[in-house]
């Protein structure tokens, strides 16, 4: 029979049967070679058996308390970093438009305050038109919904206003800890 | 055979604990590390080899663990897929940095059964937990990790195939690979009293 097969049964965990066992025990008579390595084996096995599992040091739960505290602040700053990021962004990019409207291009500094003064005024009176026309959209509106739905657009408002500050502090949030 | 937890309050309690803490609640989740805490650390203890890596991984594996909860499948065993964890994770770490080493000096607390005379048992234990780590670093990393789930949690193959992400006869063929390797490497170590005499014998004298 090939030795491999004998090599198997002997470091096998499973019960062999009775022939098994028989042409093993025939077989370990005659090979040194196996009679060793059963021997090593089941020294190695009762070592795994008897050895006791090690044991963190006392504390382990607090200490891990500490690193998710830890943890959760790291990302609370990634996302305020972020955050802080974005909105720089933004502002950027809606001040790039401005800084372009107000450059002075002038050939003298007195022609390039007249022409900034000219381009201040410019935006004034378009912001001016942009008024006016958002008040009297207001009041076609106020003529055509009563008074009451008017204030039933303003709850709604708050409202949204209102789910929007609540989701920003769920977002910011962490999870519960118990400090 | 040990199992990861028999403490059936543990057992009892497990399904309250893991719902307070898919609920986002971390108070459930430090219940999960107090009663997981000592099977997680053995198992990174016995892949790792040295107690600072070991704490480091299983305080890891909780935050990961606890990261990943809304991915744990409820119909699994949480101690098969915690320690899942554990061994990837530790197995990771072993491919990275290569360390494969043990030291006298850096061995873990161990379990001191009550009435037995401490200075004598301790020398003992230690001595056991350097022979067992002596045979384990012979391993592969896979294989380590498959014997120390049958070994010292009595996971069954199918268990450790889940953990692993092998196949039930990939965990037979590399536990059977692994008693091999570790009892050649016992030989190796302790050989027998005939080995040692036949070897003086058979040296030559001049």
């Amino acid at each position: 029979m090939n030795h491999r097969y004998f090599e198997e049964w002997l470091l096998a965990e499973e019960d062999l049967d009775a022939s098994q066992k028989s042409q093993l025990e025939q077989h370990v008579q005659t090979c040194e070679r196996c009679r060793e390595l059963r021997r090593s084996w089941q020294e190695v096995r009762l070592e795994l058996k008897v050895s006791e599992p090690a044991i963190p040091e006392a504390g382990f739960t607090e200490r891990w308390q500490r690193r998710l505290a830890q943890v959760q602040h790291k990302s609370q700053q990634r996302r305020a970093f972020w955050a802080f990021l974005l909105s720089s962004a933004g502002a950027v990019v809606f001040a790039i438009p401005l800084f372009l409207l107000f450059l002075p291009i002038g050939s003298s500094p007195i022609l390039s305050f007249w022409l900034a003064l000219y381009r201040f005024t410019a935006v004034v009176e378009f912001m001016d038109g942009v008024v006016t026309l958002c008040l009297t959209v207001l009041r076609a509106i106020g003529d055509l919904f009563p008074p009451t739905m008017g204030i039933a657009i303003g709850i709604a408002l708050i409202g949204i206003w209102m789910i929007w500050v609540a989701a920003m502090y769920r977002i910011n949030s962490v999870r519960r800890t118990n400090n | 055979m040990r199992r990861v937890n028999d403490d059936p309050m543990v057992q009892n309690m497990e399904e309250t604990w893991l719902d307070q803490a898919l609920r986002g609640d971390a108070e459930g989740f430090l219940h999960i590390v107090d009663a997981y805490q000592r099977a997680v650390y053995n198992l990174c203890y016995r892949m790792l080899g040295n107690v600072e890596d070991a704490e480091d991984a299983a305080q890891e594996t909780f935050m990961r663990a606890y990261h990943n909860l809304k991915k744990y499948d409820r119909s699994r065993s949480f101690a098969t897929w915690l320690l899942s964890i554990a061994a990837h994770y530790c197995i990771d770490q072993i491919r990275k940095r290569r360390m494969q080493f043990v030291s006298l000096d850096d061995l873990p607390n161990i379990q001191i059964p009550d009435g037995t005379p401490a200075p004598e048992s301790l020398i003992s234990k230690r001595e056991e937990q350097i022979r067992v780590q002596a045979i384990l670093k012979t391993l592969s990393p896979l294989d380590r990790a498959a014997v120390v789930m049958y070994y010292w949690y009595d996971f069954s193959y199918e268990e450790i195939a889940q953990s692993l992400s092998l196949t039930v006869s990939a965990v037979k063929s590399r536990l059977h690979r692994a008693r091999r390797d570790m009892a050649e490497e016992w030989q190796h170590q302790y050989p027998s009293s005939g080995q040692v005499e036949r070897k003086g014998y058979e040296s030559p004298v001049f």
